[in-house]
């Protein structure tokens, strides 16, 4: 109000109106910059490989980029691999994210006791978070090697197996593998996003439950799951797409291998692109997958959504 | 040394043992690249029989043949460690240096590697003669005229100088390969002979792969992937010569 006043005093007759434009400008003249990096680095490649997927283009023949509408979805429609890939997909997800959730909820709820080198606890946990997915990928490569694997030796001298099992050449255990990998590198990610959401539920709520007899599995019900549901909601969103878009540590622990027994659908869609070099339909494979994480995504937000509240 | 692919089967299951008694393979007879870039492999107990390359014959009896050849080895006869499905240059490297596995395929790039971890007790030998005949992959090739060239005079001036005595020597030196040149070849000392003995008594039937481009298809994915589900029972060999014929005929 006084500053307004004193403008008005002192600049009369125009300067308002100018004042009042560079307001209007300002906020967008500061957003732009973000705004064109995203649309340069995000929205132009999407926009160019939804394109690329309506074409026939195969970087063996550069300049043929002949228009074939909708033949590449048809296509991978068609596709055994696809299929193989989409169920594989399905079990990835659906394995992966319920354990990581579970794993971080129990390590988020140990962490939220008091003991005495807790600080420690909680920054070593963060650990398999932290590594590069390269290096978590090589190292479970050797965890799980047939011939000098440490799962295979810890296993033959418990007694719980005869003799080594080949974990990522078998298609019976190789996906099964690599989703306890990537269950160990992702939960600590849950479970620093569920001690925070923990730390903000007030004391009081237990001491008052407890008073009134509630049991430990009352309180944990009726309490503490509310209480996080808000974050557990966005922590699982959060790793439903990671996980969902993530095949790094796939990649370098199999290839997608042995056959077809770890190929999932972004995995397929680069394989197709970056190794076969067919980038037509590859993107339309990379285009498919993003609508049905859409549709998994959306369907997830509104049943979370309707619970949270 | 295994003449023919007869004496290869017999020599990888004499090779693969039990050597402490427990009941457990400690050595296998041959260290198979069942991941990308291991069609070598296949390729030299395949693509030797009469008849067969990747261009015609493969879904000939004896195309299927070489590679039911390979599949048995593996379920049958168990002489490849079990992961080899997914083995790659590191796997099958290690395995061999560490005494894991007794025989493997490949290039003289990794002989000074072998003789430094393994000393006399490793040597090489030209890959058996299979269903008539040899195969084994020429290798890298570091020189090329390409048909787009400016001055393909000049460049073929360029690679002929490289390929003459003494020049194949100091070219060879710099890129760690091996001399074509035979005066070269003789008197070269960066390899241990014997290596390079086998690798010179291979030219003759050494064999560069189909200059086309379903060679990068077949290389990187198509020939991986149905080896590898041969190897798990998940097609057959034929199934697998088929693939591979499609891809080509494309």
């Amino acid at each position: 109000m006084t500053d307004a006043t004193m403008t008005h005093a002192q600049t009369p007759g125009g300067s308002l109106p100018r004042r009042s434009l560079s307001r209007r400008v300002l906020p967008y003249a500061m957003l732009s910059p973000a705004v064109i990096v995203t649309l340069a680095i995000v929205f132009l490649p999407m926009v160019q490989t939804a394109w690329m997927s309506l074409h026939e283009y195969v970087l063996f023949r550069p300049n043929k980029f002949d228009w074939v509408g909708l033949q590449n979805f048809r296509t991978a429609l068609a596709d055994e691999v696809f299929w193989i890939s989409l169920g594989h997909t399905v079990i990835w997800m659906a394995a992966t994210i319920p354990a990581q959730l579970l794993l971080g909820l129990a390590t988020a709820m140990l962490l939220n006791q008091h003991f005495p080198w807790r600080p420690l606890a909680r920054a070593l946990i963060i650990i398999p978070w932290a590594l590069p997915s390269v290096v978590i990928a090589l190292m479970w490569v050797w965890i799980y090697d047939s011939n000098y694997g440490v799962a295979n030796e810890f296993l033959l001298r418990l007694g719980l197996i005869r003799q080594a099992i080949p974990w990522l050449a078998d298609p019976d255990t190789a996906l099964g593998a690599i989703i306890l990998t990537l269950t160990w590198q992702g939960f600590p990610f849950f479970a620093v996003m569920l001690l925070a959401g923990l730390q903000s539920i007030p004391k009081s709520y237990y001491e008052a439950a407890s008073i009134d007899g509630a049991s430990a599995w009352r309180q944990f019900w009726h309490i503490t799951l509310p209480g996080i549901s808000g974050v557990m909601m966005t922590a699982v969103l959060l790793r439903l797409i990671w996980v969902a878009n993530s095949f790094d540590v796939i990649f370098v622990m199999t290839g997608g291998g042995p056959g077809y027994a770890t190929y999932t659908l972004p995995l397929y869609a680069f394989v197709k692109a970056r190794t076969n070099l067919d980038f037509g339909y590859g993107s339309a494979i990379a285009v498919l997958f993003t609508m049905l994480l859409m549709v998994v995504v959306v369907i997830y937000l509104r049943r979370t959504g309707k619970a949270v509240e | 040394m295994p003449q023919t692919c007869d004496d290869f089967r017999a020599a990888a299951q004499a090779l693969t043992r039990d050597t402490d008694g427990d009941g457990q393979t400690d050595v296998y007879g041959f260290g198979f690249r069942g991941a990308k870039g291991g069609h070598d492999h296949w390729a030299s107990f395949t693509l030797g029989r009469d008849g067969v390359s990747l261009t015609d014959g493969l879904n000939s009896e004896a195309g299927i043949a070489g590679t039911q050849f390979v599949a048995d080895l593996f379920q049958e006869d168990k002489v490849f460690p079990p992961s080899a499905p997914n083995d790659g240059f590191q796997e099958i490297i290690g395995a061999f240096k560490a005494g894991k596995t007794a025989m493997t395929i490949h290039h003289i790039g990794s002989a000074n590697g072998m003789a430094e971890a393994l000393g006399d007790k490793v040597s090489a030998a030209p890959v058996p003669e299979c269903g008539g005949g040899r195969w084994t992959a020429f290798g890298d090739e570091s020189t090329a005229v390409l048909s787009s060239a400016s001055d393909k005079e000049a460049a073929w001036k360029w690679i002929s100088f490289l390929s003459s005595a003494g020049n194949n020597a100091r070219f060879n030196e710099a890129t760690g390969q091996l001399p074509v040149v035979k005066a070269d070849s003789e008197s070269w000392s960066m390899h241990p002979q014997r290596f390079v003995g086998a690798t010179v008594d291979s030219l003759p039937f050494a064999h560069l792969l189909p200059n086309s481009s379903a060679t990068a298809d077949f290389v990187n994915t198509v020939w991986p992937t149905a080896m590898q589900r041969v190897l798990t029972g998940d097609i057959t060999a034929a199934e697998m010569n088929e693939e591979i014929t499609a891809l080509f005929d494309d």
